[in-house]
């Protein structure tokens, strides 16, 4: 009910908008986004939906996650599954997702999530995200499509600010941006510390709440700090060269039981640090020609102890990313350029579970084309194509066309369709897991065969009384005949939207979107243990479409207030759920009744976590009373699925779902001292909302926190 | 196409009641398309106990099969014309490798009340000697194959639902049944495994209709 109203209240203000109807006096400041073709675009002639977050706006909330910062945008959304948090992109969950700083990718997943709070807001310059698949241009990983973060550039002069917040459950953070220039050299350097105390959310005897009672926390303890630097210095007219450089180290306390109740303390650590020199060259006015490495590294270590200081667990993790990529742009004509990029790239991982503690390395060689054509101010057209030798893996092959097209300068159509792909993971290709708890075994397709003839040694495959043979599956012998190779995971992707200014100051962007996915990796058994459970591997099953819209409509109510709603409506689901619907079907027990009923196709809610309807508002006044800046937000998540409970492996009753709610938060600022102090105080959360029940919890909601920042320019 | 369907039914049910009228001295039920549903509840028939503290796993106490007749609805002897048996979650029909007589079983997808008869397309077994495992059994045994998932976590077994299993008894009539849960007063914890509730429908006239 809450819902409606909210909806009715928004829709109520557009009202009061449109009749009022504000004369164009908002500065429009040329956008640009580089991450669509690799090279520097106006926003306007981009032909891909693109979510471009400024560093204004990410100032608006003081988020210091960068995660709480993209879960406020329409389509990106924040998603809680079984192994933790991540952005959802057009459905599809963090892993398809590829993630980059100034357009080299991050590393280090685990479970295939990056942790986002590696990423300090306080650097960057603006977020571009591309939606859909864009392997095109980047290769693996870009399905659903591309966040690029963008840090800050050096600036002209000498500038230097700093910042602090402070926030609830003692949480401080600490930063500053120098930047400085002489003549032809340019450099930056941004520094951030980062510590608090974490907090605990567990169900107490009267309900649920934050709670001290129980072992451990839901978020520990963590200190971090990060460094970055660009540097640039310009040789000539026609070259100049650049240095980008980050660190970042964070240290985490936790504590746990044993499955005895015994108290474990661990120590985990996580380090990252990349290079990536590059050289621009502009050989004549037609022809460009630019050259990038880049190389990063990633450590992570945990380390238990029980009370008596006796290790009770440790593990690793270690992943190493080398990339050079050469990029030809030529200006066919003063409309038309042709881009050629090629590429070679080496990535290796080590870690506990994998076969043997060393890296296991593979080898990528790329070269990508594309064609740019703005043949008029109606029409805007980039096709591209990129190919993907390696190792691991068949050859891929990622086309991609757009458009873009103005019917009048207050409409725009817009359309994709391409290729992605994501590249089985080194935990797919080399697993070698043993759990302790359980018994069971998963093996990487690279080690089927000698995992399973350590089982077999062992004697620990079941046999078959009958003949005498042990008990193996088809898939082993599948997977062997294949060499352990399997396919990467595939999309095809189709965007189709408008961009509509319906009235002055008000611009309405729709987008409808659908993903083709196909050979799906799932871990399936390959043989019967003695134990009764199984040993595992991974094979390409499934198949999952994802499609909805998105809207997002703006509006300046003057040039001081601005006002936005935006809204998604998602379908995720199996394709062979649907077709097994419409074949045999699947059928449910009725819990009254226990007799069994076919479940309506209408009935079958997708994939888990995700929400069909979601949305966001937001309102944001400049100087709307004595230079006070303020703004507030409110987030709406509808139900998602997070369980089977009637036994058919799929969602179809309400009993699977969360319950839909929404988060509000709000701030206010102030500028002092001609604009060089800015003071912010504000709430995240303001109604307090935390989500946990028995068996589904959002650790990223703490509930209510209070924040205060403090920013100065010199 | 539905009225067609309405007409041969309805001709089908007057020629019914035509012969019915005629063995007015048979039993009740015995109309096809007209028999009674059964529930058989807490039908007792753990698995053995096992000991898990060996690799491999070893039987600790072995328990008994339960044999159960649909012409008789009850237990009853194993000496007696059984059809089918329990233990734990593990079904077994009275023929090949599990008995003396030719009791065969499939299982099928569907509603239980909506399978009017046997479908033409149903492909009975018994239980068989196999290269796979040890036995096929009829009705498969193990996770996802036959009447139940067992869920790794929980550590219970759950029947799928729309898994409707058809029985030829040990002398060649046709039952079907649908099991709904296989713990005691339906309660599902470990503890209470081992009862089976069902619902079954036999045909005593040898015909393919229920």
């Amino acid at each position: 009910m809450k819902q409606y109203l909210l909806i009715g209240f928004i829709f109520f203000s557009f009202h009061l908008i449109t009749s009022q109807e504000k004369k164009k006096d908002t500065v429009k400041l040329e956008e640009v986004i580089i991450t669509a073709t690799k090279s520097k675009r106006q926003l306007s002639n981009v032909t891909v939906p693109v979510t471009l977050i400024k560093q204004k706006d990410i100032k608006q909330g003081a988020a210091l996650s960068l995660q709480s910062v993209l879960g406020e945008y329409t389509g990106l959304e924040i998603s809680t599954t079984a192994v933790g948090a991540g952005i959802q992109l057009q459905g599809l969950e963090s892993d398809y997702t590829l993630i980059m700083i100034d357009g080299q990718p991050v590393v280090g997943r685990l479970n295939g999530t990056l942790d986002l709070s590696r990423l300090s807001v306080e650097n960057i310059a603006q977020i571009e995200v591309i939606n859909g698949p864009s392997s095109v241009l980047y290769g693996s990983e870009a399905l659903a499509g591309v966040i690029n973060i963008i840090t800050k550039k050096p600036k002209k002069g000498f500038n230097l600010s700093i910042g602090t917040k402070i926030s609830s459950f003692d949480t401080y953070n600490v930063s500053s941006t120098t930047s400085f220039s002489k003549n032809k050299f340019q450099a930056n350097l941004s520094t951030n510390y980062y510590t608090t105390q974490g907090y605990n959310i567990a169900s107490t005897e009267e309900g649920y709440s934050l709670s001290s009672e129980y072992y451990g926390k839901t978020v520990s303890p963590h200190y971090n700090q990060s460094y970055n630097s660009n540097i640039k210095y310009k040789l000539n007219n026609k070259i100049d060269l650049g240095l980008g450089l980050r660190f970042f180290k964070e240290d985490q306390n936790y504590q746990f039981l044993e499955s005895n109740l015994n108290p474990i303390h661990g120590v985990g650590s996580v380090s990252d640090w990349n290079i990536s020199p590059t050289i621009n060259y502009k050989i004549n006015k037609k022809l460009k020609t630019s050259a990038k490495f880049y190389f990063t590294n990633y450590n992570s270590s945990t380390d238990e102890f029980r009370q008596d200081n006796s290790l009770f667990k440790g593990t690793f993790y270690t992943e190493k990313y080398a990339n050079l990529e050469i990029k030809n742009d030529y200006n066919l004509t003063s409309k038309t350029t042709l881009t050629l990029g090629l590429g070679y790239a080496q990535e290796g991982v080590a870690t506990s579970n994998l076969i043997d503690n060393d890296l296991h390395t593979a080898n990528n060689k790329y070269s990508f084309l594309q064609y740019v054509a703005d043949y008029n101010k109606k029409f805007n057209l980039v096709l591209g194509v990129r190919f993907d030798k390696h190792d691991a893996y068949e050859n891929q092959f990622n086309p991609k066309a757009s458009f873009l097209y103005r019917f009048t300068p207050n409409f725009i159509l817009k359309g994709s369709i391409g290729r992605g792909f994501k590249k089985p993971t080194f935990k797919q290709l080399y697993y070698n897991y043993f759990s302790n708890a359980i018994g069971l075994n998963v093996f990487g397709t690279m080690y089927v065969q000698e995992g399973l003839q350590h089982l077999l040694d062992a004697d620990e495959i079941a046999t078959n009384i009958e003949t005498g043979e042990p008990v193996i599956y088809d898939l082993y012998y599948e997977i062997i005949d294949r060499n352990g190779k399997i396919e990467p995971e595939s999309s095809i992707g189709k965007n189709l939207g408008f961009k509509y200014t319906a009235i002055p100051n008000t611009v309405v962007d729709v987008n409808f979107f659908r993903n083709d996915l196909k050979n799906l990796i799932e871990f399936n058994p390959i043989a019967l243990k003695t134990n009764g459970w199984y040993a595992y591997s991974s094979e390409n099953v499934s198949r999952v479409l994802s499609q909805g819209a998105t809207v997002d409509i703006k509006t300046y109510l003057s040039n001081k207030i601005k006002i936005s709603l935006g809204y998604q409506y998602l379908e995720v689901k199996d394709k062979d759920v649907l077709d097994k619907l419409d074949g045999e079907g699947i059928y449910a027990q009725n819990p009254e009744t226990l007799s069994s009923y076919r479940v309506n196709k209408k009935d079958y809610g997708g994939l888990l976590y995700r929400s069909k309807h979601t949305a966001n508002f937001k309102f944001i006044a400049q100087d709307f009373y004595k230079g006070f800046d303020g703004n507030f937000r409110i987030i709406y998540k509808g139900r998602s699925g997070y369980k089977d409970v009637n036994n058919n492996e799929i969602l179809d009753v309400d009993e699977e779902y969360t319950k839909p709610y929404s988060l509000v938060n709000a701030s206010i600022s102030k500028k002092l001292f001609n604009k060089k102090l800015r003071i912010q105080v504000g709430i995240d959360n303001v109604f307090d909302f935390t989500y946990v029940t028995a068996d589904y919890t959002i650790a990223s909601l703490p509930g209510r926190t209070y924040f205060t920042t403090i920013n100065y320019k010199f | 196409m539905n009225t067609l369907k309405t007409i041969k039914l309805f001709a089908l049910a007057i020629l019914f009641i035509g012969l019915n009228s005629c063995n007015s001295d048979d039993e009740e039920n015995q109309q096809s398309g007209n028999l009674e549903a059964k529930r058989i509840e807490n039908f007792e028939a753990p698995g053995d106990v096992m000991d898990f503290t060996t690799n491999p796993p070893t039987v600790a106490e072995v328990r008994p099969f339960r044999y159960f007749s649909f012409s008789e609805g009850i237990e009853v002897e194993e000496t007696a014309n059984w059809d089918i048996a329990f233990k734990g979650s593990l079904i077994k029909v009275n023929g090949g490798v599990s008995g003396d007589a030719q009791a065969e079983a499939t299982v099928v997808t569907g509603i239980f009340n909506e399978i009017d008869s046997v479908p033409d397309t149903a492909t009975f077994n018994t239980d068989v000697a196999d290269t796979d495992s040890s036995v096929s059994y009829a009705i498969p045994y193990g996770s996802g194959n036959g009447w139940y998932t067992f869920n790794m976590d929980t550590h219970l077994y759950s029947p799928i639902p729309g898994k409707v299993i058809l029985i030829k008894t040990h002398d060649g009539k046709y039952a079907k049944m649908e099991i709904l849960s296989y713990y005691k007063d339906l309660e599902s914890t470990i503890v209470n495994g081992g009862y089976y509730t069902f619902n079954y429908v036999y045909q005593p006239d040898g015909s393919v209709n229920f």
